[in-house]
């Protein structure tokens, strides 16, 4: 029963990553449907930004501010200078830009900074808590979870309560109706990349000190556990991102606390198929967004 | 339904289309198309399937070029893109819905005041105006298609535009719906707001607009008053088919 809760709580913890970075994934699917292939690599870059920051400064948090601003940036220059060329006709476009992309940061990342894995360190120790005897989350499960579920709240915020959050969802719902009512939809596009890429950066920032440590490929394995997660919650929706990443979350951790590391991915990947056999437009789409 | 009576107090100008022609590759959609509508008058232009009714309303929101002629607005020249509509002070609806399925009712209607203070409180007396300030909470989608149509009129009308374009307004509406929306539409130009609306229901239009335009083919065929188009041997023509029965 310890075990079971140690693990439910680690897997808790890494799945509202998971919803974190997959909620990127949906906002830009929103905007633009565009699955974004490359946002493990631009999150990177933001990432290697904020650690850099770190290093001169000292200061875990400057990094962390460093990593949001810059992994923004990313997905500015991005959407700007190459994702509004791909065609609206044809759903590949955007999705071969995106893996071109893909390529040409990693590349140019390993030749800025090599190939090899550079720890980094957490703000906070990683070894859990104890409740009454029972090992729990460490003091960094936490951090990462008030971290995201904060910022998934303050996004949810801007979205549903400012007119800026509203024209970002007239413009993805329709936007040739929010063109002609006078919503500035090319702009509301490049925002919701700049929301998204800097929320994916910085749920790979939060990821890194957990996994082997950063690499121009460091959030590879993120993402393809966000794009589960964000197909299984219906890429439309943002709290089926939650849901979802928080389910996938608590399976890989069952599954590698029960049966084995090496059998999590599958596992995850046995749940996106069951998913897509059951239910092909996610657990959570809304059937109405579907049809815009 | 009372003939709306004769602008007594026409307005200014305010929408003033001349020599307006406009072609799709080879195909002349438009042609040599003359409109004015002035403040507080109710303007239809009607015409068969694919007379260029809609393309009308497209040149005047900017959302195809015009190959020639001039748009005014108020005087200027009307916007180039559609983002320029709100300030313009021209707001239109869409055929069909053209509503957002993700957005409440509310939120559609806020949609179209973006640049007024109070948004909340201005859509929600949009939506009283038309009887259906109840249902601003309930996600679009939910509501019968005449409510629909609704909130595509209040969120035309929360801008408080001079200039209205209605397309196809009462497509899809019922006998009861209709002479609702035949009040609105007067209440509407009262306030001085210039009206233009495309219809295929004959009866609604000649009821309702003071002057009518005729398209077919692209051309204006007539234009003047209900009666006059309506006896026009050339509108019998291009209507063949259709009875233009009295109201």
């Amino acid at each position: 029963m310890d075990r079971f809760v140690f693990l439910l709580g680690t897997g808790l913890a890494r799945g509202t990553l998971f919803a974190l970075f997959a909620l990127s994934l949906v906002l830009i699917w929103r905007a633009t449907r565009i699955v974004n292939f490359a946002a493990g690599a631009m999150a990177i870059v933001g990432v290697y930004v904020g650690v850099a920051v770190t290093g001169v400064t000292g200061s875990y948090w400057w990094g962390l501010v460093a990593t949001v601003l810059a992994g923004g940036l990313v997905g500015l220059v991005v959407e700007r200078g190459v994702l509004r060329f791909a065609s609206p006709r044809s759903p590949l476009s955007g999705v071969i830009l995106a893996i071109g992309l893909v390529i040409v940061l990693q590349s140019l990342l390993g030749i800025a900074f090599g190939q090899q894995h550079e720890p980094v360190p957490a703000p906070f120790s990683d070894r859990p808590l104890r409740v009454g005897g029972v090992p729990l989350l460490s003091p960094y499960d936490v951090f990462v979870v008030v971290v995201a579920l904060g910022l998934m709240a303050v996004l949810r915020l801007l979205f549903v309560r400012t007119t800026l959050g509203l024209q970002l969802r007239a413009a993805a719902f329709a936007p040739e109706v929010a063109r002609l009512l006078g919503v500035r939809v090319a702009r509301m596009r490049t925002v919701g990349w700049v929301l998204a890429a800097a929320a994916a950066s910085l749920a790979a920032l939060l990821a890194v000190p957990k996994e082997l440590g950063l690499n121009p490929h460091a959030a590879d394995m993120l993402f393809v556990y966000a794009f589960t997660v964000a197909v299984v919650g219906g890429l439309d929706s943002p709290g089926g991102a939650l849901l979802a990443g928080l389910t996938v979350g608590v399976v890989m951790s069952l599954v590698t606390g029960y049966l084995g590391a090496t059998l999590a991915p599958v596992a995850v990947l046995a749940l996106l198929v069951v998913v897509l056999l059951m239910r092909p437009s996610g657990l959570f789409a809304q059937a109405e967004a579907r049809r815009a | 339904m009372p003939p709306r009576e004769a602008p007594a107090r026409a307005g200014a100008m305010r929408l003033q289309v001349r020599g307006l022609t406009v072609r799709f590759g080879g195909l002349a959609a438009l042609t040599d198309v003359d409109l004015d509508v002035a403040d507080g008058q109710v303007v239809g232009l009607i015409g068969p399937n694919g007379a260029g009714k809609t393309t009308v309303f497209n040149a005047v929101s900017g959302l195809v070029r015009p190959a020639a002629g001039a748009i005014t607005v108020a005087g200027r020249p009307a916007p180039r893109a559609p983002s320029g509509l709100a300030r313009a002070g021209v707001a239109r609806t869409l055929q069909g819905l053209g509503l957002f399925p993700g957005l409440s009712v509310l939120e559609n209607v806020e949609v179209g005041a973006l640049a007024t203070p109070d948004l909340a409180a201005r859509a929600l007396r949009a939506l009283d105006d038309l009887g259906i300030a109840d249902r601003a909470a309930l996600p679009v989608g939910a509501l019968p298609y005449p409510e629909q149509k609704k909130v595509a009129l209040a969120r035309a009308l929360v801008a408080e535009p001079r200039l209205l374009l209605l397309d196809e307004p009462a497509g899809g509406l019922g006998a009861a719906d209709i002479a609702e929306l035949d009040a609105v539409v007067r209440r509407v130009a009262a306030t001085g707001c210039a009206v233009l609306l495309v219809e295929h229901h004959v009866d609604f239009v000649m009821g309702l607009c003071d002057r009518v335009v005729v398209l077919d083919f692209g051309r204006v065929i007539a234009d003047g008053l209900p009666d006059d188009v309506r006896r026009d041997p050339a509108v019998t023509a291009a209507y063949l088919g259709i009875e233009v029965s009295a109201p």
